[in-house]
């Protein structure tokens, strides 16, 4: 009881925080908050499938790209759709999808849901590297219908003018609502049955839990997430066309599960933060070069060649990441409460 | 299409194809082995390009060249298995797929900042880069050269595989690391000797590559080893004759389609995923696979 | 210690005795990612530009923040509303591709800041935007001038190759065939191709089959030079047209000889340069990177020619030069500007009428071959 109500008074207290935050903070850093509060929501749930089922996919990219699309699709009014449909005329389904905000964005949820329990058939028929190879080509695959069906996603031209209602009071109450599932999934039973079949599928089996469900199910609800951050960058951005949902928006969220630790949620969100600081961090050292007249040009890519090292040495070296695969307040109550046997 | 095009298309197919297959062995056999999906195997390829085309750039004979950039893949592929790979063999797959992704990363973007993102030049010799004419047919010799070569490679890598003790000791490997080294075989010494194997041809997919589409990038390798997989797979992973009739089957699936049908030339980089679905779904083993959890050479 | 710093503190009281203040210009360029190459160029043309001149009538000093997206939406985003809220930027100058144009284009809309674009030709860009503005002329224009050369040349019967993955080509082909039919002209076949495919001998043997007078390529110069190669290559001696994402080295030095007699159309081309802007400029840029001025480092000079254009109008005005809606007025009422790329003005869209020049590959360099107006 005591507990329930320490969160509830944590929960209120975060989303005080984050409305006073949208309402006085200027736009930059708020767009970085918003940054920072979409990835969030993308490592939580990516992390459920990779982290905590063990479940090594690379699709993120191409959910987030169904999110995306889909939500977009909802909230463009039919009469700038006409408009902007430069290739072909948009599909009568295209013109008729309209929804308010909140509805358009579970609509992208649920949509790259489904598209996952599909294809959990083929991929959860084998084990083990399939899922990555497949979950890869299938992130390929949404780009390339993107690209080819102009009908429903305008192509390579994309959709832009998408209503920008998405600000940090939603970005940032999904971001916590994200963090509230996972945690709740993590510590329910189908938490431990996730983990179970991480560690020792066959003995998972033995025990009688039905790793298909399982895996099918842990894969869906990280589907769902990242559809839903996907619909939240649209109305972010404003803009979205193809390119932008590759391979690298997954190697970005690779990074920071690794880093927070496969398996821990509260590692996830901190490493998001890092990460994502690191990345605008790096940005001021662009400044610098300006500054003083170097050749900015000098080492392109250089950042992403430090984050690829970053992710070879810590695989090597630090594999269980910052929090390793457990949560934030158990690593407190460890660390100040009864002493407890190294690990 | 005339009878003269759907000739042409026949070759394209050929082409094309030799290339997947050539790739693919590579990749099959560190599968194979290690049961790692080497995601790096594309990029070695690239790093096989990039440095036949430094060496033939500082001007040494183009056969010299292609001995360095064949020299340095092995080189990077064997180090890669050394540093990445070896010190998890005991750690989860996980964790071996993760650190594969990052020096696929790694690779393509130190070659990205060395050389920049805009594809280089790649000159071959004239005997290479020739086009005979067959009547209306035009047969690049290149068509001729690849098929060629992938049967050789493919014939002495079996050789490899069933006529030598290292080979018995890799078949042998594929099957189980732990008991092998038990009979007292050195298991690391094996595996180095297939990533050397896998890499050098993964350096002479890379050559031939760039001497069919003279422009390289960092990222080449990218979809190609993407695809090569994927013709792994369809010809069953693990089986080396099934990763050359899987590379020919995607060529020239990929080439008759947008020939039939030019409206899906748009969709020509996703048939090869198309493949590997259906493969997961209808005949998890691949054409001459056997048994995905166990398969064999 | 302290002595060599109150000297240099007093250096710079002497110097700034005028009272200059910074008029801050924000730029987002691709300088790292896929398309660093264009962010790259455009930088070189922009350094020229403000080493030229950076000093306002009011003795003002323009300063430049340059911020590099990766060619990445979601960064170019961010980066204007760095320029905005850390950099407080009047103008904001950018970016190559439209897509990251258009990411940025409501953020300056909603804080009523001038943004202009120096080479993003996607119509899209500048639709009903009230602040944004754009050097180049639009893809349309540029479709409509590929088809009228060819159809002044008496090539009637064209294949169209489509890069599927660009917004660019798309909307290139779009207009090249709108242009071509309606002036007679007959399209047997659009042929689909993506970027980053290196093989095209299917593509390459249906354009055999069809037979046309000229081949339309919209796409971009990597998959231009193979194409190119591999169509001589198979006996295809069909003359080839593209529009400016050909017109890069790598066309010649990939397409080899295969690449001779490719005509494209572009913004710039220095041997058409005459007036003494644009002979001032490619002297500056031959001396300081010693190879021939490229249209993409031109074009991202007169956008910010005419940034200063604009803010010298309003001090006539008796306006500062960081009166945000004065310098947007100003540019979107620019009038005959005379710039390297040509003669500017902005219609009612806030898009650039100007000419365009076709060029051509001869002996390995891009020729001048002629100017169309608009």
């Amino acid at each position: 009881m005591k507990n329930a109500i320490i969160k509830l008074l944590l929960i209120l207290l975060t989303l005080g925080v984050i409305a006073w935050a949208n309402q006085t903070l200027d736009s930059y850093t708020l767009s970085i908050l918003n940054n920072i509060g979409i990835f969030a929501i993308l490592a939580l749930s990516y992390n459920l499938i990779n982290g905590v089922t063990g479940q090594f996919s690379l699709e993120p990219n191409g959910f987030v790209a169904i999110g995306a699309y889909m939500t977009a699709l909802f909230l463009i009014p039919a009469a700038d759709k006409i408009d902007m449909f430069a290739l072909v005329d948009p599909a009568p389904v295209v013109l008729q999808m309209k929804a308010n905000f909140l509805p358009a964005v579970l609509a992208g949820g649920i949509a790259a849901t489904l598209v996952a329990l599909l294809l959990s058939f083929p991929v959860f028929r084998v084990r083990g590297d399939y899922l990555a190879i497949v979950t890869l080509g299938f992130g390929f695959i949404i780009r390339i219908f993107a690209l080819n069906e102009p009908a429903y996603t305008n192509g390579a031209m994309g959709l832009n003018d998408i209503p920008g209602i998405a600000n940090f009071m939603w970005i940032g109450s999904f971001a916590l609502v994200t963090l509230i599932v996972m945690l709740h999934i993590v510590y329910s039973k189908f938490g431990r049955a996730m983990k179970a079949v991480r560690d020792d599928e066959d003995a998972a089996t033995a025990m009688g839990i039905n790793t298909f469900r399982i895996k099918t199910t842990a894969f869906m609800t990280s589907a769902f997430f990242e559809g839903i951050g996907g619909g939240l960058l649209a109305s972010f951005l404003t803009t979205i066309t193809p390119d932008q949902f590759s391979f690298l928006l997954t190697f970005q969220l690779l990074i920071i599960i690794v880093l927070g630790g496969l398996g821990s949620m509260t590692g996830s969100l901190v490493a998001t933060i890092l990460v994502m600081g690191s990345m605008e961090w790096l940005r001021f050292l662009d400044d610098d070069m300006v500054i003083f007249g170097m050749h900015t040009g000098a080492h392109p890519g250089m950042r992403m060649v430090v984050f690829a090292i970053l992710l070879i040495v810590m695989m090597l070296f630090a594999r269980r990441g910052l929090f390793g695969d457990r949560e934030l307040p158990e690593i407190f109550r460890k660390k100040f409460g009864k002493r407890m046997r190294h690990e | 299409m005339d009878f003269a095009t759907f000739l042409q298309q026949l070759v394209n197919g050929a082409s094309l194809g030799s290339m997947y297959a050539l790739i693919a062995i590579g990749y099959t056999m560190v599968y194979g082995v290690l049961r790692l999906i080497n995601f790096a195997h594309g990029d070695i390829m690239m790093v096989g390009a990039f440095l036949t085309y430094m060496a033939t750039a500082a001007g040494l004979p183009f056969s010299l060249a292609v001995l360095i950039g064949i020299l340095g893949s092995v080189i990077v592929g064997v180090l890669t298995d050394k540093i990445a790979y070896k010190p998890l063999r005991n750690a989860p797959k996980i964790s071996l797929l993760i650190t594969a992704i990052g020096i696929s990363f790694f690779l393509e973007n130190l070659f990205n900042v060395i050389f920049g993102g805009v594809p280089k030049a790649f000159s071959a010799p004239d005997y290479l880069t020739k086009v005979l004419h067959l009547g209306e047919i035009y047969l690049p010799v290149t068509v001729i050269i690849i098929p060629v070569v992938t049967v050789l490679i493919l014939g002495g890598v079996l050789w490899v595989l069933y006529r030598t003790k290292y080979g018995m000791a890799i078949r042998a490997l594929a099957f189980d690391i732990p008991t092998v080294k038990l009979m007292g075989v050195d298991a690391d010494r094996i595996i180095s000797i297939v990533f050397a194997l896998g890499s050098a041809l993964a350096a002479v997919g890379g050559v031939f590559y760039a001497v069919s589409y003279p422009s390289i990038d960092p990222l080449m390798g990218v979809i190609v080893g993407l695809k090569a997989f994927a013709a792994a797979v369809l010809g069953g992973i693990g089986s080396v004759t099934g990763a050359v009739i899987g590379g020919f089957i995607l060529g020239f699936t990929e080439i008759f389609v947008v020939a039939l049908f030019p409206e899906l030339g748009g969709y020509k980089d996703a048939f090869a995923f198309f493949f590997l679905i259906l493969v997961l779904l209808f005949r998890p083993t691949g054409i001459m696979g056997e048994d995905l959890e166990r398969s064999r050479f | 210690m302290k002595r060599t710093l109150s000297i240099v503190a007093a250096a710079a009281l002497m110097s700034g005795i005028a009272m200059a203040k910074d008029v801050v210009v924000g730029v987002v360029l691709p300088l790292t990612g896929p398309i660093a190459a264009f962010g790259q160029t455009s930088k070189g043309g922009l350094d020229i530009a403000y080493e030229q001149n950076h000093k306002l009538k009011n003795g003002d000093n323009v300063k430049l923040v340059v911020l590099d997206d990766r060619g990445d939406k979601v960064e170019a985003a961010t980066a204007v509303k760095r320029l905005l809220d850390k950099n407080h930027a009047t103008v904001i100058l950018g970016e190559v591709a439209s897509g990251n144009s258009m990411a940025m284009a409501p953020i300056a809309e909603k804080a009523k800041t001038p943004m202009i674009t120096h080479a993003s030709t996607n119509p899209r860009v500048t639709k009903g935007k009230k602040y944004v503005t754009r050097a180049c002329f639009i893809d349309p224009f540029q479709g409509a001038v590929m088809a009228k050369y060819a159809l002044d040349n008496g090539m009637k019967n064209a294949v169209v190759v489509t890069d599927a993955k660009q917004d660019y080509s798309v909307g290139l082909s779009k207009a090249f065939k709108k242009a071509f039919t309606a002036g007679g002209g007959k399209i047997l076949k659009t042929v689909l191709i993506n970027s980053g495919d290196k093989d095209f001998n299917a593509q390459v043997s249906t354009i055999k089959a069809a037979h046309p007078d000229i081949i339309a390529f919209t796409g971009y110069y990597p998959e231009a030079a193979l194409m190119v190669k591999q169509a001589r290559a198979m006996g295809v001696n069909t003359p080839f047209i593209g529009a400016d994402g050909v017109g890069f080295p790598e066309l010649v030095k990939i397409g080899g000889k295969a690449a001779e007699g490719f005509m494209y159309t572009d913004h710039f081309n220095e041997a058409a340069a005459t007036s003494p802007e644009a002979k001032a400029y490619v002297e500056a840029f031959h001396k300081k990177y010693n190879k021939p001025a490229d249209s993409m480092g031109a074009l991202a000079a007169d956008a910010y020619g005419m940034i200063l254009n604009a803010m010298n109008q309003c001090i006539d005005e008796g306006k500062a030069p960081t009166d945000k809606e004065c310098v947007n007025d100003k540019l979107r009422h620019t009038k005959g500007y005379k710039g390297v790329t040509g003669v500017i003005t902005i219609n009612e869209n806030g898009d650039a009428v100007k000419s365009a020049v076709i060029n051509e590959v001869k002996n390995g360099k891009f020729a001048y071959k002629t100017t169309v107006n608009p």
